[in-house]
């Protein structure tokens, strides 16, 4: 690819994400209506800014001349009532925007001048000079704004423009670390890379692809800063180093009504705080409201909720030897337009004591999402709706919490994948095993410390009374996930969920944690669900596999049917990617293609897309789980498949 | 941790010097605004005295030679004479102002943080709640409203009404402790309620992570109590990014307190910066600012220890 | 004599309380007793024969003869008697009890009273320090820590015979010495301590010389007995011990009825207590004082209203509200205030035009016109915008003749009073004092200057207005409150082109309290006589205001202003 078409297709490529980023955007800011109302009120201000005479019938600073109608409450001459010259409040208020709008314009336009070349400047050179700027920055930072503020009043006069620059130089310290962390990671973006291949200037590529993706950044940072301009800036008229003390200033007039309402009734302080309280509070919706819409944290955003959604009550009892049977689950997520996406549905399994059930399938279908279902632990918004669990033979389905907690860790043991995740970083191991032992067993502390020791010996990790008092980021995945294994053990559960159980380790490793898992589970009778994708273990390990895919079970099987006989296009392709199917020949055969998101599953199969074997049959009609003995399958045409085990291929 | 707590005692060096020369540099603007000498003689001053009074002060010696002789003076405690009363020094002056204020601020912090993480507890367990959603309207109200017309409300009622607080003037806790946190009270709740409003909001948002993260729901799997995974395993690993907003807001409350120092008729160091800015008092100024910088720095400080406190792999690694 | 001349001497004698010749037997007349002060009739130790004999001695009719009416030459004829020597005046019975806290509205820089000159702050320092002499709350002035004083017959020197026996808190006898340290330190000392302008209080004294032990005599630069006395009941006339003088480190150490005890490095809480040793112990009636500095007025009357302070220094509006809006208030206000108002109704004297052209004339002579007309002025604190002096911008008095003037004022039978100023921007002030003292001082006036605390516009006046408060006030800087006043006079049937110039000041007396809306016309034409008239330089004023919680007792300054506040007799139950 030459030099040339690189830059055309770096320019061509970032309009169309700035297009469909943009309409998604306003679709999404116009859908909140506190930013809506937000943004109203901006604009009224930005009128009263541009031309305050057209909302305000009286003059702002002329009062009544004989001085009869001073201290009034609203009326139809006054609409906001009178200070105590007689002057009409309502029009102070109004022509206080320019006070407000002059603020903000001014400690903008600094924070934004000085703060953006540096942080770019910062951000693209980086090095030294990046380190020196920022240095000097975060002094700056560290200082209190309205201290800032004051040095400039010092060194000019005092005023409110003088003091609005002081605020803009302190403002500027963050539009300094936000450009600079933005040009960082643009930097690192494909297309910027690609046009300094082609040797743009330096200049050209900040100005051409930089600043285009700072711009949403700095308008959320202008919009929350605004507030805290409005509010600094009334603050110090307030005390009298800001407006002067006849403008119709909020922080002024504030500073009057200040004695006035003791005499004269609260309602001095309400047309000039009011006005304040409110400004600064639609800034602020303004920049939360814009910041959602970016798509950006929405979960830090003040006022914006998620939509509760009720939970179907769909009960069903069942009786079985199971320890675990799950029927006919189903996981909603609220999504947009109130609709729902399902991530789970028509899920059934079954385990029994002393007996391992395998789940495999590729990330993202639903393995997971499955076994923390069953378990109560849905992860919020998301809800059962539908289906039922029963654990032991009791309907757990919509077991209280508390009940569900005595369950939970006791009767029921879970292993994580990724270790140390799954461990608290701010709380020692030792502490963390002891909390669930002491949740559990009648045992003192001392006791459950001396038990804990002892299981981690169980698992085989050296040292345990050292281990006990390191932190999770001091241990290896290995020995995070010995820890998990040893607390998902500890009270001797009747059904151990091992999700990844052995991924984080190293092949010998592996091996002596399944044999350990085997142990146990021998001496106990325990169940055991092993979530996984290497069906190398599964091959190992389990008795029976359970294929999911896309939210369904697809197959389930006794292991050595399933590896002999996959029913499945999914299962025969999962099982072509075993490694030891093509043992260090040519490339690792992966299914083409990925998992699709919930909102994305088809209508009909849902591993239609990616099947080999699809026809048009398998895109419309939808497959249900058919019975073939004890065994399922979900596929329309599994009759039609004769799959042997799987091939050694040559390249 | 001795050794984390070392390095950032180090880091504070080239801080504090930062904080001398913008201290110092201020004092010198206002200086080339106005002559010192000038105000000190008045209006219609003799050359005679403004040359005095320039050899007095030193006004007369190069820049650096100034600096150096003022710096090596404040690291001795010695930040020369109010230039108002020459026998009054500016220590002893920002000995006097420097209680109140750091009362205020403390107070205010303990209240505003114990008041703001309540309520961010409230609002992170259930985001969304009925109890969040009022929580939320509140603390953005408390955001939005200025911390003095709060102020003047509250001493409205709380004082001048009810009676249950003075309503200005500062006691000293030597004098008597139960007048002393009266006359405290009210310009630390009118300093606390934003910072309320914003540990509420860090700390919603934090712990609504932490709840959300895989530790809470691997402990939830072990049957840990709801109360445990709030307080001992979300709350922790929630207040690292909180501490660090509470720093922030120390710092700015230390910008502020000058508001409830005028409303409320304390002299502090807000109503000395105030007064020495009036009065062109250069000497005042400057020895205050440092002062109030280093503060600023010592918050800091505080805040990374406590940081390092809370994330056992700073303080571990370092 | 004819009953008007009588007239005349008893204004006169009161206008400038000329107690020079009281001296001797006749001091009752001249120092009128503390008013409050429970033992203010007790005959003095040098008997009571004459307490009339100085008015009935007054050369009024001598004076009157004599064309040349210098108030200096009247004076010396009856000071002769001075040298008789007086026992120290026995007044007040209290024993030192209870704690005092008093709020007051200014900050200081020390505690030293020859550092500032601001009327003000007056309040702190006459706490510990005293002068020669002391200015009663009618205005008069009377000897105190002198016990008399001569006037030479050209009124050039003025010798002061003083109280035996009494000692600065520091135990340094007071003395002719120390007042000679005290009036050269105030002449001579330099910056950075004392700023120029405070030497402008004792501006007029040439040289002082200690005669002997205890009598000390003031050389003036000219025949001005008058400026010298209105100096001397100032800042600048109060005695320091002489150790304390010039050293700032030192403790205040002063001669009055509380010594200093301790204060906050920047002053702004000082704690006295009760002065043992007092030359007239029966007037301390309090064992400690605190002083504490509360700028900020809102908060200050709020922590007097719930009892934080036994006294408060108000703002005249604040104070206006308490007594009539709806906030309940558990205390007295026992003020009084002078207010100069154009009208002539407080201050009759003002009700001249001759006094008010005399002050314009002065304010032009020092071209203070224009800066108070330049919005940019370092003086010029209150400017909002260049239209707010524009009524001053349009005065062109400068053909005022004094000689005139002092004949037309003379003709009017007035010879003399005082006359108390209003507020001006702190910097400036002190100029425009000397500006409009030298020219009152030309017509025979003594001018006082008093502060005000940042006035609060129109709506005082209104409120006032509306009948709110008997006083009238017109603040400097409010030109629509003028207007306003302007308007009414309108109303009442006000035909600019109809009325003489002198006629205005009654017009609008009689138009007060009614409202209507003046024509433009009307208004401008109204606006040329008040230029014509002078009327605008009245910068009206009150003035601080103290309140006291009930149960403070013994204050004797009726006036309320900081100027006559003497702690004396102070008590709390």
């Amino acid at each position: 690819m030459s030099d040339a078409s690189t830059a055309t297709a770096v320019s061509a490529q970032q309009p169309v994400r700035a297009a469909s980023a943009r309409s998604r955007f306003w679709m999404r800011l116009f859908r909140n209506p506190l930013t809506v109302t937000a943004a109203v009120w901006v604009t009224l201000l930005v009128l009263a800014w541009l031309w305050p005479g057209l909302l305000a019938p009286h003059d702002p600073y002329a009062g009544d001349v004989t001085l009869t109608r001073t201290f009034e409450g609203p009326s139809w001459d006054h609409w906001l009532g009178t200070d105590g010259q007689g002057r009409d409040l309502y029009s102070r208020v109004v022509f206080g925007a320019r006070f407000a709008v002059n603020s903000i314009l001014i400690a903008t336009v600094v924070a934004v001048g000085l703060g953006v070349p540096v942080g770019l400047f910062s951000g693209w050179r980086g090095g030294r000079a990046d380190r020196i700027v920022m240095w000097i920055n975060d002094v700056l930072f560290s200082l209190p704004i309205v201290l800032l503020a004051m040095a400039v009043i010092i060194v000019l006069e005092p005023s409110l423009p003088s003091a609005m620059l002081g605020v803009g130089i302190a403002m500027a310290t963050r539009f300094a670390r936000l450009t600079r962390a933005l040009t960082l990671s643009e930097k690192e973006e494909l297309y910027v890379d690609a046009a300094r291949i082609t040797g743009l200037s330096p200049s050209t590529i900040l100005r051409r692809y930089i600043a285009p993706n700072l711009l949403p950044s700095l308008i959320v940072q202008i919009a929350i800063i605004s507030g805290a301009v409005i509010l600094i800036g009334a603050t110090l008229s307030f005390l009298g180093i800001g407006a002067k003390l006849d403008d119709p200033d909020w922080g002024v007039m504030l500073a009057r009504a200040r004695s006035d309402f003791r005499f004269e009734g609260i309602w001095q302080i309400v047309p000039a705080g009011g006005a304040l309280v409110l400004t600064v509070l639609a800034f602020n919706l303004l920049g939360d409201g814009i910041r959602d819409s970016l798509g950006r944290d929405a979960a830090n955003s003040s006022l914006t909720v998620p939509r509760k959604v009720a939970l179907p009550p769909v009960v069903q009892l069942h009786a079985s030897s199971a320890v675990l049977s799950i029927r006919d689950l189903a996981v909603g997520f609220p999504a947009a337009g109130g609709m729902v996406n399902r991530v789970l549905s028509d899920v059934s399994l079954e385990v029994f004591p002393g007996e391992t059930l395998g789940v495999v399938g590729e990330s993202g279908s639903g393995k997971s999402m499955t076994m923390l279902a069953a378990l109560g632990l849905t992860p919020a918004p998301g809800y059962l709706s539908q289906g039922s669990v029963s654990f032991d033979g009791r309907e757990v389905t919509f077991l209280p919490e508390q009940e569900w907690q005595e369950i939970r860790g006791r009767d029921i043991g879970v292993i994580f994948q990724e270790p140390v995740a799954a461990l608290n970083p701010a709380l020692r191991v030792g502490r963390q095993m002891v909390q669930s032992l002491l949740v559990h067993t009648d045992t003192s502390r001392s006791q459950a410390r001396v038990r804990a020791a002892e299981l981690l010996a169980e698992v085989q990790v050296p040292d345990p009374e050292r281990r006990l008092d390191q932190y999770p980021h001091e241990l290896s995945g290995g020995m995070a996930q010995r820890v998990g294994i040893a607390m998902a053990l500890a009270c001797e559960p009747k059904l151990l969920i091992a999700d990844e159980p052995t991924t984080a380790l190293d092949v010998t490793v592996q091996g002596q944690i399944l044999d350990l898992l085997a142990e146990v589970q021998r001496r106990h009778e325990m169940a055991v669900i092993l979530i996984t994708h290497d069906l190398g273990v599964i091959a190992d390990a389990a008795d029976r596999v359970l294929v999911m895919y896309a939210g369904q079970v697809v197959e389930t099987a006794p292991v050595s049917t399933l590896f002999s006989q996959p029913r499945h296009p999914y299962t025969r392709a999962l099982l072509d990617t075993m490694p030891q199917s093509h043992r260090g020949h040519g490339d690792l055969p992966v299914i083409a293609g990925v998992v699709p998101s919930a909102a994305a599953w088809p209508d009909g199969c849902r591993f239609a897309p990616r099947c080999e074997f699809a026809t048009d049959r398998c895109r419309t009609s939808v497959p249900l789980l058919e019975a073939i003995g004890t065994d399922r399958v979900r596929c329309v045409r599994h009759a039609e498949f004769e799959f042997g085990p799987p091939v050694e291929t040559t390249a | 941790m001795a050794r984390y707590i070392g390095v950032r005692l180090l880091a504070m060096v080239p801080l504090l010097f930062a904080i001398a020369v913008i201290s110092f540099a201020i004092a010198v603007a206002m200086e080339a605004r106005g002559s010192i000498a000038g105000s000190v003689c008045g209006e219609g001053a003799t050359i005679e005295c403004i040359a005095q009074v320039e050899r007095q002060l030193g006004l007369d010696d190069p820049m650096p030679i100034r600096f150096l002789r003022w710096i090596a003076g404040a690291a001795t405690g010695d930040l020369g004479t109010s230039l108002t009363n020459e026998s009054v020094s500016v220590a002893s002056l920002i000995a006097d102002r420097i209680g109140p204020t750091l009362s205020i601020v403390t107070y205010s912090l303990v209240i505003g943080v114990a008041a703001g993480m309540a309520m961010g507890i409230v609002s992170g367990v259930r985001p969304g709640g009925a109890a969040d959603r009022v929580l939320s309207v509140v603390s953005a109200a408390l955001i939005a409203a200025p911390g003095f017309v709060l102020a003047m409300l509250l001493s409205w009622w709380l004082a001048v009404q009810w009676g249950w607080l003075s309503p200005a003037g500062y006691t000293r806790p030597s004098e008597s402790i139960t007048g002393w946190i009266r006359s405290i009270t009210l310009p630390a709740i009118g300093l606390a309620l934003p910072t309320v409003a914003l540990v509420q909001r860090q700390l919603r948002s934090s712990m609504t992570n932490a709840l959300q993260s895989r530790y809470v729901l691997a402990a939830r799997a072990r049957g840990i109590r709801r109360t445990s995974l709030i307080a001992e395993h979300a709350l922790p690993n929630a207040m690292i990014p909180t501490v660090t907003a509470i720093g922030f807001r120390a710092a700015a409350a230390l910008g502020l307190t000058f508001t409830v120092e005028v409303v409320f008729n304390i002299n502090g160091m807000g109503t000395l910066l105030i007064t020495a800015i009036q009065t062109r008092n250069v000497t005042v100024l400057q020895g205050s600012m440092l002062v109030v910088g280093i503060v600023v720095l010592v918050v800091n400080l505080l805040v990374d220890i406590s940081y390092g406190l809370l994330n056992p792999k700073v303080r571990l690694e370092s | 004599m004819t009953r008007s001349r009588w007239t005349r001497a008893i204004a006169l004698l009161f206008a400038f309380g000329m107690a020079a010749t009281a001296c001797g037997g006749d001091e009752t007349g001249f120092a009128p007793a503390i008013v409050e002060d429970p033992s203010a009739d007790a005959p003095d130790a040098s008997g009571d024969d004459a307490p009339a004999g100085a008015g009935a001695d007054l050369p009024a009719v001598e004076t009157d003869d004599d064309e040349a009416d210098d108030l200096g030459q009247m004076v010396v004829a009856e000071a002769a008697n001075c040298a008789e020597e007086m026992a120290a005046p026995e007044r007040g019975t209290f024993a030192p009890s209870g704690d005092f806290s008093f709020a007051i509205s200014l900050g200081v820089n020390s505690l030293n009273p020859h550092d500032d000159q601001t009327p003000a702050t007056f309040t702190y320092y006459s706490w510990i320090y005293e002068g020669l002499v002391r200015q009663e709350a009618d205005g008069s002035v009377v000897p105190w820590l002198a016990q008399c004083w001569e006037t030479s017959g050209d009124g050039s020197e003025v010798t002061f015979y003083l109280h035996e026996g009494i000692t600065f808190h520091d135990g340094a006898p007071f003395n002719a010495d120390a007042v000679v340290a005290n009036v050269e330190f105030v002449k001579t000392a330099g910056p950075p301590q004392v700023i120029p302008p405070v030497a402008g209080q004792l501006g007029i004294v040439d040289t002082v010389e200690a005669i002997d032990e205890h009598t000390v005599k003031f050389n003036l630069t000219g025949p001005g007995e008058i400026l010298l006395l209105s100096g001397l009941i100032r800042n600048s006339g109060l005695m320091v011990s002489p150790a304390s003088l010039g050293n700032a480190a030192a403790a205040p150490v002063g001669t009055g009825p509380y010594e200093w005890a301790r204060s906050n490095p920047d002053f702004t809480q000082n704690d006295l207590v009760a002065n043992a040793g007092y030359w007239q112990p029966g007037l301390v009636g309090l064992e400690t004082v605190r002083l504490e500095v509360a700028i900020d007025q809102v908060a200050r009357l709020d922590s007097f209203n719930a009892g934080q302070y036994d006294a408060a220094v108000v703002l005249l509006n604040d104070l206006d509200r308490m007594l009539t809006g709806d906030i309940t208030t558990n205390f007295t206000v026992r003020i009084g205030f002078v207010v100069a108002d154009w009208t002539g109704e407080q201050i009759p004297q003002l009700a001249n035009r001759e006094v008010r052209c005399a002050m314009a004339q002065a304010l032009n002579r020092q071209g203070i016109q224009a800066q108070l007309n330049d919005p940019d002025s370092v003086n010029n604190q209150f400017a909002t915008g260049p239209s707010d002096y524009a009524y001053i911008d349009d005065l062109d008095v400068p053909e005022f003749d004094i000689e005139a003037a002092k004949a037309r004022f003379a003709a009017t039978g007035e010879e003399g009073f005082t006359f108390t100023n209003g507020h001006l921007p702190s910097g400036f002030w002190p100029v425009l004092s000397s500006a409009w003292g030298t020219a009152l001082a030309e017509l025979g006036i003594t001018m006082q200057n008093e502060a005000l605390d940042p006035p609060n516009g129109g709506e005082m006046f209104g409120r006032l207005a509306r009948g709110a408060h008997p006083v009238q006030i017109i603040p400097f800087n409010e030109p629509n409150a003028l207007m306003s006043l302007v308007a009414r006079t309108g109303e009442a049937g006000f035909n600019p082109s109809k009325v003489s110039p002198d006629g205005v000041v009654d017009l609008v007396t009689a138009a007060r309290g009614k409202n209507f809306d003046a024509g433009e016309a009307d208004v401008a034409a109204a606006w040329k006589i008040m230029l014509e008239e002078c009327i605008f330089i009245i910068n009206n004023t009150l003035t601080t205001v103290v309140a006291y919680q009930d149960g403070v007792e013994g204050v004797h300054h009726t006036q309320g202003i900081p100027i006559h506040f003497w702690p004396h007799g102070v008590t709390k139950s």
